[in-house]
């Protein structure tokens, strides 16, 4: 078992005082509180920080704790003295159950494994998993396999569980699935835990989302644009064909409606963004022919800037 | 296998699934975090991304020590946050298959 030092990962003096380690504490959680926080082991970090404000802001426990600090020192391997009484402590504090061996080992059944779960019947815990959709997936009635573990509060073991589940329709990305009763198992005779299913839309290589509505850039000829065209589009169910039509500006917004993502009732729509694009190479008749236009065209694009 | 998707979900059935008091809850719902539908706690119905809102909004209180105005302004900065994270996705997207030949 691994030494902590609580001192440490609040950042304060073994001398601080209470108010000290509070506002230590305070500044800390919200940096690295997993509600707030976008940084990677912010999970981690904020639990760490709570086992050691736990012990830090109880006088008992900390005098308890800075008892046992002169035999171990941090990151090394410490065992308590052998006439240390770890089950003296009763101790029940919200999410105790996260903390870690050494917390359990000096106060007590609260930290660790199964010791402090299995003495009181609870509700089992909840459960997320994440779900990566293709967009096309969401468009499919087909079921699907979901398969995830749960860890058993009795065993501590982790257990492999499969799902087949339907997707609903019109699920939008981030959205939740709530499975009652598919989470942790309880004790006893508690309700099990749900399982909640958050849906991710995998990045398409073609498509933006926008709510129910899909984004599609679609490249054009400078002529497609001025004259007019009839082109062929991809959709998610298929290619279309659609018509640009003349004297088109870039950036323009065409509709296609009901070829977005499905609500649920009926389907959004599809917004063909138009993008001019420049030809990469030239041929000489190329040329002579976009001369003629500048010599004839009285265009000019920067017409805004001489008012 | 029979799936309850559970979209509606009364007070006490939220409770359960949250964890929450019914007086905290309650607190909640009187600062706004959640708007349940129905004009009384006996009536009051909540879905899925409201259980979410209630359990981050008792995590912020509880470990940061916040009152519930304070959590309340909490969670609409962090869902603020989030809309533009989720806008700027789009909009930088966008602008790279704009820009890319």
């Amino acid at each position: 078992m691994e030494f902590k030092d609580y001192y440490k990962v609040l950042g304060v003096d073994d001398s601080a005082d209470t108010k000290a380690i509070k506002t230590a504490y305070r500044r800390l959680a919200r940096k690295y509180h997993p509600d707030v926080s976008k940084e990677a082991d912010a999970e981690a970090k904020f639990k760490e920080l709570s086992e050691a404000y736990e012990v830090l802001s109880d006088k008992t426990k900390r005098a308890e704790y800075d008892q046992l600090k002169k035999y171990g020192q941090a990151g090394q391997s410490f065992t308590p003295p052998p006439d240390w009484n770890a089950g003296k402590h009763s101790f029940n504090a919200e999410g105790a159950e996260d903390f870690s061996d050494f917390f359990a080992n000096i106060f007590g059944g609260a930290g660790g494994h199964s010791q402090h779960r299995r003495r009181r019947a609870s509700r089992g815990r909840d459960i997320e998993v994440e779900m990566a959709l293709f967009l096309e997936d969401t468009l499919s009635d087909e079921p699907r396999t979901i398969e995830y573990s749960i860890p058993d509060p009795n065993t501590g073991q982790n257990k492999k569980k499969t799902l087949k589940i339907k997707i609903p329709k019109g699920v939008a990305d981030g959205e939740r699935i709530r499975l009652k009763g598919q989470g942790e198992p309880s004790i006893g005779d508690a309700a099990p835990g749900d399982l909640y299913i958050r849906i991710s839309f995998a990045p398409h290589p073609k498509f933006d989302v926008d709510g129910h509505n899909l984004i599609l850039i679609v490249p054009v000829a400078p002529w497609e644009a001025a004259l007019g065209a009839k082109i062929v589009i991809p959709t998610l169910e298929g290619k279309i064909s659609l018509n640009i039509p003349a004297k088109s500006q870039a950036g323009q917004k065409l509709r296609v409606k009901g070829k977005g993502l499905r609500k649920k009732s009926g389907q959004g729509d599809l917004f063909a963004t138009l993008k001019v694009q420049m030809p990469k190479d030239y041929s000489e008749q190329d040329l002579e022919l976009w001369q003629k236009l500048a010599k004839q065209s009285e265009f000019n694009p920067r017409a805004q800037w001489e008012k | 296998m029979q799936i309850d998707y559970s979209i509606s979900i009364d007070l006490t059935s939220t409770c359960e699934a949250t964890g929450l008091e019914t007086t905290e809850l309650i607190e909640i719902v009187s600062h706004g975090i959640i708007e349940p539908e129905g004009s009384c706690p006996e009536e009051w119905v909540f879905d899925i991304d409201m259980l979410a809102t209630a359990k981050r909004a008792i995590r912020l209180q509880r470990d940061l020590h916040l009152d519930w105005a304070a959590v309340g302004l909490a969670i609409d900065l962090i869902q603020e946050r989030d809309k533009l994270a989720d806008e700027n996705a789009i909009l930088r997207a966008q602008l790279q298959r704009l820009m890319q030949e």
